[in-house]
């Protein structure tokens, strides 16, 4: 990761049981901006944005 | 302003359920000072209301609360939402003014806000305040624009808000609004919008925005929360998001030059109308002084009394509220409307000569302390009883005199399990069917439980929704509300503020749907705020009495007194056989049987009966000692001579709260206004500590005042705890007993007048058929609905001598009062003819036809079967008028009465639903309710009332009638719990138990089946 651009907080569908999400805007080497999100203990790869 | 800020924060834009937001002030306040903020702002949108509370609360958890609003603030450049802050108690009037404007016409234009800003401060505002949009809309010379317009009009009351809402770019937006800040040299401060006291209230607060917006949860809108952003930050959490800490500095260094005190230190006294060179005392003095000595010359208590209550008036600076309540006695009476003081005012000379009430407090050995005294720290209370067709008569007056000054004042309308089960099931996408099912599974054991309490009605939830996943959700909802949640405002019952200025200062007004100005907020808080109110209460009972002696008046000719009826022994007998029924006050069954026990036969004797039959009484054990030794079954106990002084009259027991104070100061020697607070705190004690200095107190005193034993200072004390001062005053109960006087006189004397009242006005708890029953039992006859006889309300008719009783044409379910005034004018022209001669005159509704007609407003022009097959034939057109219908049969009685009770509500037929069950009951070997005799018993009845009181530990009373005659059927809870369904459902019961004293004690029920029986054998 080069750079954190941004950070944000969904609540989620709270009544079909979702939970929260906190999201990330990251950059990576190459220029690449991914957005990703943390699912308990693991990262997830949302979007990429070139 | 400081670079640093300091360890608590000032927090500068909450709301709370009185604006957007979920939780009370109280709550907001609280968490912020467990977090250990120092400031708290609360800018409900377009709201005041929690101000008060906010205040009140501030003071014991020791967080600095501030007041502001946010609102629509209309600019050329566009509307946009800010925030102002009140920095003292002239800007929260001005703040004030400026909300009752935007409630009106839905935003503030800029121009106004430029005129009228003194001592407000203004927030730019959130995500949609007019610096975001402008700057993402790229609009930045209107931004300029309007920048410049504000800081010229504000100077450096001006503040850019920087927020943080944890949404994609809000970082970038809050160093953007900072670089703007600082470009323009406009001051800054950080400013987290705050809706909810924590995080995990986030999905109510989702849910409840839905609610307010009308949609459901899967529909998405740019007001909805989208996170738990909305949460009191904790320092750590608001430093984080908005990691500036000179605009924490700022906004705390406003906070603490802006804070001012909302709260007065006296009362207001209300503005009257008076002669040049008067002044409001003087002028109350000399009214109050004609008066004594017209009525009362040569009597020197009475001057003493009067003397000293004028003191007390003049010293409390309130002569301008007496006058006020006489010029609005004055005025009803005027107009022929019946306005009678009721509570504690009756207690007060002054009250009595201002002909406020006809009580003569001197005689009646009543205590104008209940009401005034000079240690008052409550407002006093002067409630109007008025006739309550026409209160709103004397409403309009009082607008009219005082405008602006007078207003109504708001009841905060607080969530029940039902409406917060229709709400929030709404939103969740609930069906409306299986919401209605849901209410109505509550039955009458939940309907009254708060919504944090619903898990206690998991059970019947479960019963409509299995285990669905809505029914967890919705009780995790519900479990997070508060108690006391608030949801709406409405206009209170009968509370009228006036104020010395226009009320706009005080609190933003508002027209209610019903186009009464209201001001928003509830009583309390605006005595909080030293605004004097009137209480002009609607009696339906008052208006009966005025319908009834209209009605004497028309068919007699003679104008009733209703304010000096003569005494009558025989007017009191039908009480002692229990005959109540529409006896103000004393219908209710316990009532009825206290009436057979008690045989009252003066006025003292009704108002310790409606006394007595209270909840105080009640739960102290009073009753019984009271009646023993009223009948002679007991000696009188021994009391110290200053206890039987005092309760002497009502045979050693207290009854009134008058008592209670008298015998805390004649008895333990506190001081009226000590004798008030300890009657408040001991009618609040919740736990036994909050009772236990309460009774040092008292038996210190009773020792010391009067050397009392132990023993006999705890009797006493038993008796002052259980009573607690839930009992009446005993001159509220005085005020009532007159009314019932005049109720049961009017039933003597004017029986079908009376009836015809009561059906009119619906004063009391019985249902229009119970009425109609006791018609049928005082030989006063029921005329059908007529459509060329009947007229708006039910009117005594003579038919061949005997006087009768017309069911009006609004009678009919879905007949409007002006559907029955069109009919009433085009009926002038001339009587209808036939079915189609009124269709072709007045051209109704098809659902107005059909509504008449299943009334029976045609039958005397043709068979009802035939009319309703007219009716229902579609209207106008190419179609004939009048289609010949089929051979129809004609209804039997059995249809005509249940078809009578559906479309009205009662039957001028002479039976009764129970007459068509006569031959089944026989078979169960059911006993008819007047032949009953002590023991088993097996009977049956129609259910017309269901009562199940919360005090009464878990124990359900029913009244079941059969013709004229009723019995009380108490449910204890094993059977209640074993027979829920027919009891919650069953139009008519058979019930098995145990018969005594007029009561019997259910042990089986079984339902029974009304609809689709044989017809009667006769009539």
């Amino acid at each position: 990761m080069r750079r954190l651009l941004d950070t944000w907080r969904a609540g989620g569908r709270w009544w079909l049981g979702e939970e929260g999400r906190d999201y990330f805007l990251l950059e990576v080497a190459g220029g690449l901006v991914l957005e990703v999100f943390r699912e308990g203990e693991r990262w997830v790869l949302s979007r990429v944005l070139d | 302003m400081g670079p640093e800020p300091g360890p608590g924060l000032a927090l500068l834009s909450a709301e709370s359920y009185f604006g957007r937001g979920v939780s009370s002030p109280e709550r907001l306040l609280e968490r912020a000072a467990a977090l250990g903020h120092t400031h708290l702002v609360l800018t409900d949108w377009q709201s005041l209301t929690g101000g008060v509370r906010l205040f009140r609360k501030a003071k014991e958890v020791g967080v600095v609360p501030l007041l502001g609003a946010g609102l629509l603030l209309k600019t050329p450049e566009g509307t946009f939402p800010v925030r102002l802050l009140a920095a003292s108690r002239e800007g929260y009037a001005a703040l004030s003014a400026h909300l009752t404007r935007v409630l009106a016409e839905g935003a503030l234009p800029l121009e106004a806000l430029l005129r009228e800003n003194q001592d407000l401060v203004l927030l730019t505002g959130g995500r949609e305040g007019f610096p975001s949009r402008l700057l993402a809309e790229r609009r930045l010379s209107a931004l300029n624009r309007l920048l410049k317009a504000l800081k010229e009009a504000f100077r450096d009351r001006l503040f850019l808000s920087l927020y943080h809402d944890r949404l994609p770019g809000d970082a970038r937006r809050a160093r953007v609004l900072r670089a703007l800040a600082q470009d323009r040299g406009l001051p800054y401060v950080a400013a987290l919008e705050v809706r909810m006291a924590e995080g995990d209230l986030y999905p109510l607060l989702d849910a409840l925005t839905c609610v307010r917006l009308g949609i459901g949860v899967e529909t998405p809108h740019p007001e909805r929360p989208r996170n738990e952003a909305w949460a009191l930050p904790s320092r750590e959490e608001a430093l984080k998001r908005l990691p500036f800490p000179e605009a924490w500095a700022n906004a705390r260094a406003l906070a603490e030059t802006i804070a001012f005190p909302l709260l007065p230190e006296r009362l207001l006294d209300p503005p009257v109308p008076l002669p040049p060179g008067e002044t409001p005392m003087g002028l109350l003095r000399r009214l109050a002084w004609a008066a004594l000595e017209a009525r009362y010359p040569g009597k020197p208590q009475y001057a003493k009394r009067l003397e000293e209550e004028l003191a007390t008036v003049e010293a409390l600076g309130l002569p301008g509220f007496f006058l006020l309540a006489r010029e609005v006695a004055r005025f009803a009476r005027s107009r022929g409307i019946l306005a009678v003081a009721r509570g504690s005012a009756v207690g007060s000379l002054l009250a009595h000569l201002l002909d406020l009430t006809p009580v003569d407090p001197v005689r009646e050995g009543l205590l104008f302390e209940r009401f005034l005294h000079g240690g008052m720290k409550a407002l006093p209370d002067i409630d109007l009883d008025l006739g309550s067709r026409r209160r709103r008569e004397v409403i309009r007056h009082l607008e009219e005199t005082f405008g602006a000054r007078e207003a109504m004042a708001a009841a905060y309308v607080t969530y029940r399990l039902p409406l917060a089960l229709q709400d929030l099931g709404r939103a969740l996408g609930l069906p409306a069917p299986l919401r209605r099912r849901l209410t109505r599974q509550l039955g009458r054991d939940f309907r009254h439980l708060s919504p944090h309490r619903a898990q206690e009605a998991e059970p019947l939830l479960r019963e409509v929704l299995g285990e669905s996943p809505a029914k967890g959700l919705l009780l995790h909802l519900l479990s997070r509300m508060e108690k006391g949640q608030v949801r709406h405002l409405m206009p209170h019952v009968g509370g009228v503020v006036l104020a010395p200025g226009p009320l706009h200062r005080y609190a933003p007004l508002v027209r209610s749907s019903g186009g009464i100005q209201m001001i928003t907020l509830d009583k309390d808080d605006l005595e909080a705020l030293g605004l004097v109110k009137l209480d002009l209460l609607g009696l339906r009972m008052l208006s009966a009495l005025e319908r009834a002696r209209e009605e004497v008046l028309r068919t007699e000719g003679v104008y009733l007194d209703l304010e000096a009826l003569p005494q009558e022994e025989g007017v009191y007998r039908p009480l002692w056989r229990g005959e109540t029924l529409g006896v103000f006050q004393l219908e209710s069954p316990a009532q009825t049987a206290m009436s057979r026990k008690l045989r009252p036969k003066s006025l003292q004797d009704l108002a310790h009966q409606i006394a007595l039959v209270r909840p105080g009484p009640i739960q102290s054990g009073t009753v019984r000692p009271y009646l023993e030794r009223r009948l002679g079954q007991r000696g009188p106990g021994r009391l110290h001579p200053t206890l039987e002084a005092i309760l002497g009259k009502t045979f050693g027991v207290i009854l009134f709260q008058e008592q209670l104070l008298r015998l805390l100061h004649h008895g333990a020697g506190l001081d009226w206004a000590e004798a008030e607070a300890f009657r408040k705190a001991l009618s609040k004690a919740k736990d036994p500590e909050d009772l236990l200095p309460l009774r040092e107190r008292l038996l210190e005193g009773l020792k010391a005042r009067l050397g009392l034993s132990g023993e006999e200072a705890e009797a006493v004390w038993r008796m002052v705890e259980g009573f607690r001062g839930y009992g009446f005053t005993e001159s509220h109960a005085l005020a009532f007993a007159r009314h019932a006087y005049a109720s049961l006189w009017l039933k003597a004397h004017y029986p079908a007048e009376f009836l015809a009242a009561l059906l009119a006005e619906a004063p009391g708890m019985w249902p229009p058929a119970t009425l109609r029953q006791e018609a049928r039992r005082l030989g006063v006859p029921i005329l059908p609905l007529s459509i060329n006889h009947s007229g708006l309300y039910p009117r005594v008719e003579r038919v061949e001598g005997k006087k009768g009783i017309r069911l009006p044409l609004t009678a009919a379910k879905g007949v409007s009062e002006e559907a029955a005034r069109a009919i009433l004018r085009e009926r002038l022209l001339g009587p209808f003819r036939s079915l189609a001669d009124f269709r072709a005159r007045l051209d109704p509704t098809q659902d107005l036809l059909l509504a008449l007609v299943r009334a029976g407003a045609f039958d005397e022009l043709l068979p009802r079967r035939e009319a309703l097959f007219q009716a229902g034939l579609p209207g106008g057109g190419l179609l004939p008028l009048e289609e010949k219908a089929p051979p129809l049969p004609p209804l039997g009685l059995g249809e005509r009465l249940f078809l009578d009770l559906e479309a009205q509500g009662l039957s001028a037929l002479p039976l009764h639903p129970m007459d068509l069950l006569r031959g089944l009951l026989e078979e169960l070997g059911a006993t008819p309710i007047p032949l009953l005799e002590a023991g088993p018993a097996r009977t049956a009845g129609l259910v017309v009332a269901r009562q199940k009181p919360p005090t009464a530990k878990g124990y359900a009373f029913f009244v079941l009638e059969d013709g004229p005659h009723r019995l009380q059927a108490v449910i204890p809870p094993e059977v209640w719990e074993e027979h829920y369904a027919p009891l919650r459902d069953g139009e008519a019961l058979l019930v098995e138990g145990l018969y005594r004293g007029g009561s019997l004690r259910v042990e089986k029920v079984w339902p029974l089946p009304l609809r689709g029986l044989q017809e009667p054998q006769s009539l």
